[in-house]
């Protein structure tokens, strides 16, 4: 599973930039990979808080948990499965 | 498409063969500029396959790219461009327009095409809503001024001619 900083990485080595719009959703901008990545209310939340330099798994968990209302395990669990999704998505163009 | 191409050289054989400046009516120069406007489009509707910074390099590198071209009549040619790749059944977008019209004016320092997304609440749509535009200087072209607040810019890239 990738983690936060692997994350952070990931976007800064493929030059993908992050847009976030005024009703909390945003966008991630992919040039090299030709796409355009929607993100939601929560992965908005997620990527904006990992880009401010939010590192430690267990408080971002904590984080968006308390912003959306999850337990700790389903945030665990939530942040888990968006983060790997992306991750392929960009590496999918890359392959 | 062939027989329109040569229509439009044949036009150009016709403006150098007048032999004589044009410089009050211009008309020669504008038809210059559309030719110039529709090869760059139609190179830029096959550029957009490649990452964007390399198509916006590959057609600054263009051979035989005008000089000192004024803004307005820039963005005349680029929307004749676009008009007659519809012709041609080629659908120009917001993007093509601005690789067009920042390759016209790429001999300038300070021209950038932007790329910027806006809400899907104000767009009134559920996909991603995406706009490419163009400043030259800070002046923005190719964007409704009104809209311009509602687009939120992502990333700019510079269109600059390589040095001669």
């Amino acid at each position: 599973m990738i983690n936060p900083a692997q994350l952070r990485q990931l976007l800064d080595q493929h030059g993908i930039t992050p847009t976030f719009l005024a009703d909390g959703t945003g966008v991630l901008l992919d040039v090299q990979g030709h796409q355009v990545l929607s993100l939601n209310h929560s992965a908005s939340y997620l990527v904006q808080r990992i880009l401010d330099g939010e590192d430690k798994p267990q408080a971002l968990e904590q984080q968006f948990a308390a912003r959306f209302g999850l337990s700790t395990a389903q945030a665990a669990q939530d942040i888990a499965a968006f983060l790997d999704n992306l991750q392929a998505k960009v590496l999918a163009k890359r392959a | 498409m062939l027989a329109f191409f040569v229509g439009m050289l044949e036009t150009m054989k016709g403006i150098h063969a007048g032999g004589a400046p044009r410089g009050h009516d211009g008309a020669g120069a504008h038809i210059l500029l559309t030719i110039q406007a529709v090869r760059i489009a139609w190179l830029a509707q096959r550029a957009v396959h490649d990452p964007l910074p390399v198509a916006i390099t590959a057609l600054n590198k263009l051979r035989g790219l005008p000089r000192q071209v004024a803004i307005p009549a820039a963005l005349r040619a680029t929307r004749r461009a676009a008009r007659v790749l519809s012709m041609l059944g080629r659908r120009s977008q917001c993007l093509h327009d601005a690789l067009v019209l920042s390759t016209l004016l790429s001999d300038r320092a300070d021209v950038f095409i932007w790329l910027g997304f806006r809400d899907k609440s104000a767009a009134g749509i559920e996909d991603v809503d995406g706009h490419a535009w163009i400043t030259v200087g800070d002046q923005p072209i190719l964007h409704i001024p009104d809209e311009l607040g509602e687009y939120v810019a992502s990333s700019r890239y510079p269109a600059r001619r390589p040095s001669p």
